[in-house]
């Protein structure tokens, strides 16, 4: 793998960067299968992808090798393991919106593996997947499990991603209860990784991935799980050129573009703010220099996105873990609000929250998802937007906390590398990054002209 | 004899102090205490929320966010427990001024009723909204201003505070105040009590930590009462206590304690029941 590199995708093109430099990819446990299916972490953090995986490349694959390819283990490359491989009907999920399937332990189970007592039951409303009904992996099976069906997240850019905003060092200041701490160190660490948080640490996360995902033996190393996690830690990826907007990095283009500015930027920095923004300047491009009138235009556009992304107020209501904590439901900001680690766009304060995507009336269903009832017990405080009576997707965070108002919170993803790693959300429900302004316009309310989706749309495809 | 030191640092503790805004003689009078649905103004600037209790409208705050503000904001979908001390000061966004007011998010139940946002009409708010500790925020800069830092509850004078307070051996107290119903520890106010609790413990090699749950009742300004749930005076202190234990005070040292019997309330300052005490105790000299 070359120090540098760069992937073609529709807008234009991807570059990567490893910070370590070239690297022998052969025997590393990132690259190497280290279980029996055949999988290695690349299987679903391609380069190619801004380390995750898009439904292109998914069908791609799908094409080339019958559903041959590791990426088809019916483990959670299928609906539900009991479906027949190679059979299309068995991987829609996979092959329609780039979903792998999580299995959870219902009810959850503490660190120490015994059940939690949840405050909510969880009763199956439709399953056109077919795995909780499953007599074998179903929720009434000899080990009752619920599975979710989940996008894979970027491997990248982790140095934005995996350290807590904590002021007091102590606190889930969202929560009020106890950041969790890492038993390799012994440091409180906030919950920023996977969707539902349900590791604390890179570490962590690996081991659990290496014997589900790869279906591994737990022969894995303490020397490899080192080298997963140096490497995820050395990758930065962005988009690098445009097709209309041309190169995205060197002289007057915006400083927060391309990978190099992940690379040798500051991490951790809070940008909602006018020190530290969140993707710094567009001001070079507010009357760009251009190849041509059409690149020109397209440049300013961006300008303007970044525009409607860092300084338009919108009512932000009926977010979980994010209106819920005091600061008032509706809140008037702008996207930056949540977005706001510098130059990444993601969130670590944490960054658990539930935007509504899997829950109605906040996202219209999907058809071919699972649907669950949640009914919250009396005694225990309901969803603070939806309830006690509800349906959803995925129960997200809940699924590991038990608790009622986790329901539907997942961990707010990073911004970068969007136009190689389609579709979006947990349960990629958005197709393309018009169809991610779309449902923000629709669920605060927007009231967006075409103009300013188109340049939001355009903004969003540089990162 | 142990000496003691009173150390409060609390929402409820406010700098306004209520010898200010009314004597005692007129404060019940002054006092409003009412379950409604509160209202937001799309005002200039920014949000303005309001509270209407027969036929009158009162204002309760501007958006804020938690991180230098003492105001725990309503939320639509919910109703909110209002108790504040009428002013005589000038009314913002067409609502009596409350002083000293503190919001309860009535989190029990959604209240899909409560969804009204108004328009901001000519009313222009021009109090502080606060910069929070990752700078200043975009949009409607016009009115962002940088709240004062009261010396003495800066970081550093509390950490010589309490480092003098252990050298002495002193006791030190701790009252964590809780809105209504509310087992909930918000940022940044209530979790720094906590965490301060912690530091002091450590520092002063605690032998013994205190930590008493209590919970309270409301009468509301229409002379009914509220009483908060049962259960919640020991769920709290049991909260806290576990918090405490997980920074790093030893189970041991710890004494959990509860008083299931809601405190005597007259309608006046009643939200200083619902509380948590810790008294954190040093370690003898040799």
């Amino acid at each position: 793998m070359p120090a540098a590199a760069s992937y073609p995708n529709s807008e234009g093109s991807l570059g990567i960067i490893n910070t370590d430099g070239a690297m022998d990819t052969s025997k590393h446990p990132f690259f190497e299968p280290l279980g029996s299916n055949g999988r290695a972490c690349i299987t679903c953090h391609q380069p190619a992808d801004a380390m995750s995986l898009s439904l292109s490349s998914i069908r791609e694959r799908w094409e080339a090798t019958a559903g041959a390819d590791p990426l088809f283990d019916t483990g959670d490359g299928a609906n539900c393991p009991d479906q027949p491989r190679g059979v299309r009907g068995s991987h829609s999920l996979l092959l329609d919106h780039g979903l792998i399937r999580i299995p959870l332990s219902w009810p959850p189970r503490n660190a120490a593996g015994e059940p939690i007592k949840t405050e909510f039951t969880l009763e199956i409303v439709k399953d056109p997947a077919g795995c909780n009904t499953s007599p074998t992996y179903g929720m009434k099976s000899a080990t009752p499990t619920v599975s979710v069906y989940r996008r894979p997240r970027m491997a990248g850019n982790l140095r934005y991603v995996t350290t807590s905003f904590s002021l007091s060092g102590r606190f889930n200041g969202k929560t009020g209860e106890p950041l969790a701490i890492d038993p390799q160190t012994g440091k409180r660490v906030g919950l920023p990784i996977l969707s539902d948080a349900r590791h604390p640490t890179l570490e962590a996360q690996a081991r659990d991935a290496v014997l589900t995902h790869l279906r591994g033996n737990g022969a894995v190393t303490d020397e490899q799980i080192r080298q997963i996690v140096d490497f995820e830690g050395q990758v930065y990826v962005a988009q690098q050129t445009h097709r209309v907007g041309g190169s995205l990095t060197g002289l007057n283009a915006p400083p927060a573009l391309g990978p190099m500015a992940l690379a040798t930027g500051k991490s951790i920095l809070p940008g909602n703010n006018w020190t530290t923004p969140v993707f710094m300047s567009f001001d070079s491009w507010r009357e760009p220099a251009g190849e041509t009138q059409e690149q020109k235009d397209f440049r300013s556009s961006v300008a303007r996105g970044y525009d409607v992304f860092f300084v338009r107020p919108m009512w932000i209501r009926d977010v979980a873990w994010f209106t819920s904590i005091g600061m008032g439901n509706p809140y008037k900001r702008t996207c930056a609000i949540c977005h706001s680690v510098h130059l990444a766009g993601n969130n670590i304060s944490p960054g658990l929250m539930d935007l509504g995507v899997n829950n109605p009336p906040m996202a219209p269903l999907m058809p071919d998802l699972p649907v669950f009832r949640v009914t919250c017990n009396k005694d225990a405080l309901p969803h603070p937007y939806l309830g006690r009576d509800f349906v959803t997707h995925d129960p997200g965070r809940a699924l590991i906390t038990g608790k009622c108002m986790d329901v539907g919170s997942l961990v707010m993803q990073q911004m970068r590398g969007m136009s190689a790693r389609a579709p979006y959300f947990s349960n990629g429900s958005a197709k393309t990054i018009r169809a991610v302004v779309d449902y923000y316009d629709t669920r605060f309310k927007m009231e967006m002209t075409e103009q300013e989706k188109q340049d939001l749309t355009n903004f969003m495809s540089v990162l | 004899m142990r000496t003691t030191n009173l150390i409060i640092l609390s929402v409820l503790a406010s700098s306004t102090s209520v010898a200010d805004v009314a004597r005692p003689a007129t404060l019940k009078q002054k006092q409003k205490n009412f379950v409604t649905c509160p209202i937001v103004l799309d005002t200039k600037d920014v949000p303005c929320w309001v509270a209407e209790y027969e036929g009158e409208r009162y204002f309760l705050t501007v958006q804020t966010g938690r991180s230098n503000d003492v105001v725990f904001s309503p939320s639509l979908m919910h109703k909110v427990l209002v108790e504040g001390i009428v002013t005589d000061q000038p009314r913002m966004c067409g609502g009596i001024v409350l002083t000293d007011v503190k919001l309860s998010v009535i989190e029990a139940e959604v209240s899909p009723e409560c969804d009204k946002i108004l328009p901001g009409d000519a009313y222009h708010v021009t109090g502080p909204r606060p910069i929070t500790p990752d700078g200043d925020p975009p949009g409607g800069k016009s009115t962002a201003v940088r709240r004062p830092i009261n010396p003495e509850r800066s970081a550093a004078a509390i950490a010589a505070n309490q480092k003098k307070m252990a050298a002495e051996r002193q006791t030190a107290e701790f009252t964590i105040p809780y809105y209504f119903d509310s087992n909930y520890l918000p940022f940044p106010t209530e979790q720094a009590t906590v965490d301060r609790a912690a530091d002091y413990a450590a520092l002063a090699q605690a032998q013994r930590v205190e930590v008493v749950g209590y919970r309270g009742s409301v009468v509301l300004s229409d002379g009914s009462v509220i009483t908060e749930k049962e259960g919640l005076a020991e769920r709290r202190a049991r909260t806290v206590a576990a918090i405490l234990e997980d920074f790093g005070v030893p189970k041991a040292v710890i004494a959990v304690s509860w008083n299931e019997k809601p405190e005597h309330s007259n309608g006046v300052r009643d939200y200083e029941k619902r509380r948590v005490n810790i008294a954190v105790i040093p370690a003898h000299k040799d």
